[in-house]
């Protein structure tokens, strides 16, 4: 009777802490947008340093079992859950003072010029052999992974278990994306807007013009675009020339695609509703018409300051 | 028999006339002060810009060749201080508009309309004084009342062509108007449909009564250093809302 109570206990206890048993959830995150799960850079940002950080979003409550310290590195293959290789690139392992047992988040650089990819010349986890600057056009995807070891606790401790975070990915891209698609064209005052269709790739298109005495063309705007299709307005230009006009794409990494094939156009001279308003005759000057507009207010300050002097005046 | 069933029904009667007196009382002594007025309202507003161009055809105004002569819609606040609250209640206020309309912009030489906006936004703001007659409703549980407000207005306004304020010759697209309005309205209020979350509003927030309204605004701002075809911003126009009295 005893052994079976002892044993109903033990089952007992043991089913309530295993279900009580939380591991930790790692994520490494950037640091300017936690939302994102990719850093996209180019050619330009191969001096740059990254801020990274991690994040451990739940809380373990089985303070005595064992834990190691969270190693974080980069490498240019997979994230393995048993931690770094060897030609990976380590950055420091967060450890006690701040455990992961509790949710917890902190931050580190990384020089995005120490990232395998470019500073090995073999890596055993087939790494591209090209440096961060490299003219060749490629992509590259790397990684900046965490692992920690722990014991689950399910009653008792449990053996030592490797835990991967979610990595964070780095891509160096110098590819450039496809150039645009002109669907349409249209002439403005002293500008020009287009239509256009772009790849997914792209994030930005910027327009160019040529006028007849420029040496070259010349960047007009740039425009963000969250989808494949947008358009675009060229600013600045004289009415009545004839302009060579040209759109480029760009992409996150800030590669610049090559131009569209050009097309001519002329700014024309529009009229709004204020050009419309004075070529009928209106005779309005804009701006205020203070003097005469504020003449009751005036009016109003003058009697409000005669009756207080009544008032004053009287014993 | 009869005489019974009579006694306990003039007990009933009794007994529930007493509770809703008692309702009634406690409702009235369970309210709390009230000041202000605040007011939240959709218009939609043509202005008179053409009325100076009356001599022109239709085709050659400026507002119905630019906008198609329809009107822009306008949101306004309105917030009132009520200073005497014997007859009626009189309140000075403030309030705040907005209302934008775009149209195509027009090529100079085909006068055609071309694929580039053009806008016309103005901000109405109005100093103005408030006379509600809630004499009635607050006597005789009538939930309507009628009102009048008289206003000095100012209204600053200004034209885009392609995304900025336009330019012909020298002059600039914006400027400042100055005028006078006139308002007469007719609120519901909206307490009788749900007393008991009116009093709930009341208790929780401190609004004591909820109005639906509609009013009549007659707008001139022409009246002070306008010319002959100045931009007229003058209005006739419908205002309806909703209104809070705390």
């Amino acid at each position: 009777m005893k052994l079976r109570f002892a044993i109903l206990c033990t089952l007992l206890t043991g089913s309530a802490a295993l279900a009580q048993a939380v591991l930790p959830r790692i994520a490494i995150i950037r640091v300017d947008n936690p939302n994102v799960d990719t850093y996209t850079f180019g050619v330009g940002q191969c001096n740059d340093t990254l801020p990274v950080g991690w994040s451990n979003t739940l809380t373990t409550t089985n303070s005595w079992c064992t834990q190691n310290p969270l190693k974080i590195w980069a490498t240019s293959g997979d994230c393995l859950d048993t931690g770094p290789g060897a030609d990976d690139t380590r950055y420091a392992d967060v450890s006690s003072p701040v455990p992961l047992r509790t949710i917890g988040n902190g931050t580190f650089l990384a020089k995005i010029a120490e990232l395998p990819a470019f500073k090995a010349a073999t890596t055993s986890d087939g790494g591209t052999l090209l440096p961060c600057g490299s003219p060749v056009p490629f992509t590259k995807t790397q990684k900046i992974c965490g692992s920690v070891d722990y014991a689950v606790f399910a009653g008792v401790c449990g053996t030592v278990s490797h835990y991967a975070a979610v990595p964070l990915k780095l891509v160096y891209d110098t590819e450039p994306p496809s150039p645009p698609t002109v669907t349409s064209h249209v002439p403005q005052d002293k500008g020009v807007r287009v239509s256009f269709t772009v790849g997914t790739d792209t994030t930005a298109v910027l327009i160019e013009a040529q006028g007849p005495t420029d040496p070259d063309y010349l960047p007009l705007a740039e425009v963000a675009v969250t989808s494949t299709t947008g358009s675009i307005k060229g600013e600045h230009l004289e009415n009545n020339v004839a302009y060579s006009v040209r759109l480029r794409a760009k992409d996150a990494a800030g590669n610049v695609s090559d131009p569209t094939d050009a097309f001519m156009e002329t700014p024309i001279l529009t009229l709004g509703f204020w050009g419309f308003y004075k070529n009928a005759g209106g005779t309005d000057g804009g701006g205020c018409s203070v003097g005469a507009g504020l003449m009751p207010l005036l009016l109003a300050a003058f009697a409000f300051r005669r009756s207080r002097k009544q008032v004053r005046r009287q014993p | 028999m009869k005489t019974t069933l009579t006694l306990a029904c003039a007990l009933v009667a009794a007994t529930t006339s007493a509770q809703s007196f008692e309702l009634s009382s406690t409702k009235k002594r369970l309210e709390s002060p009230r000041s202000m007025y605040f007011e939240a309202k959709l218009s939609p507003f043509t202005p008179l810009l053409d009325r100076p161009f009356l001599d022109l055809a239709e085709a050659e105004r400026p507002y119905y060749a630019v906008f198609g002569g329809g009107p822009m819609l306008m949101g306004e606040i309105e917030l009132d201080y009520q200073f005497f609250q014997k007859f009626g209640s009189l309140a000075a206020g403030l309030s705040v508009g907005y209302a934008e309309k775009y149209g195509h912009s027009i090529d100079a030489v085909t006068k055609r309309q071309v694929d580039q906006s053009t806008g016309l936004q103005i901000i109405p703001i109005k100093a103005l004084l408030a006379y509600r007659f809630d004499w009635v409703k607050e006597r005789y549980k009538i939930p309507l009342v009628p009102y009048a407000k008289a206003a000095f207005v100012v209204m600053p306004w200004w034209i885009t062509n392609g995304g900025s304020v336009e330019l012909s010759g020298i002059t600039r697209g914006s400027g400042l108007k100055f005028g006078l309005a006139g308002v007469l309205g007719l609120a519901l209020e909206m307490d009788f449909l749900d007393p008991r979350l009116a009093r709930d509003f009341d208790s929780s927030v401190g609004v004591n009564h909820t109005y639906l309204f509609a009013e009549a605004t007659l707008q001139e701002m022409n009246l002070f250093g306008t010319t002959a075809r100045g931009i007229d911003l003058s209005s006739k126009h419908f205002m309806f809302g909703l209104g809070f009295e705390f």
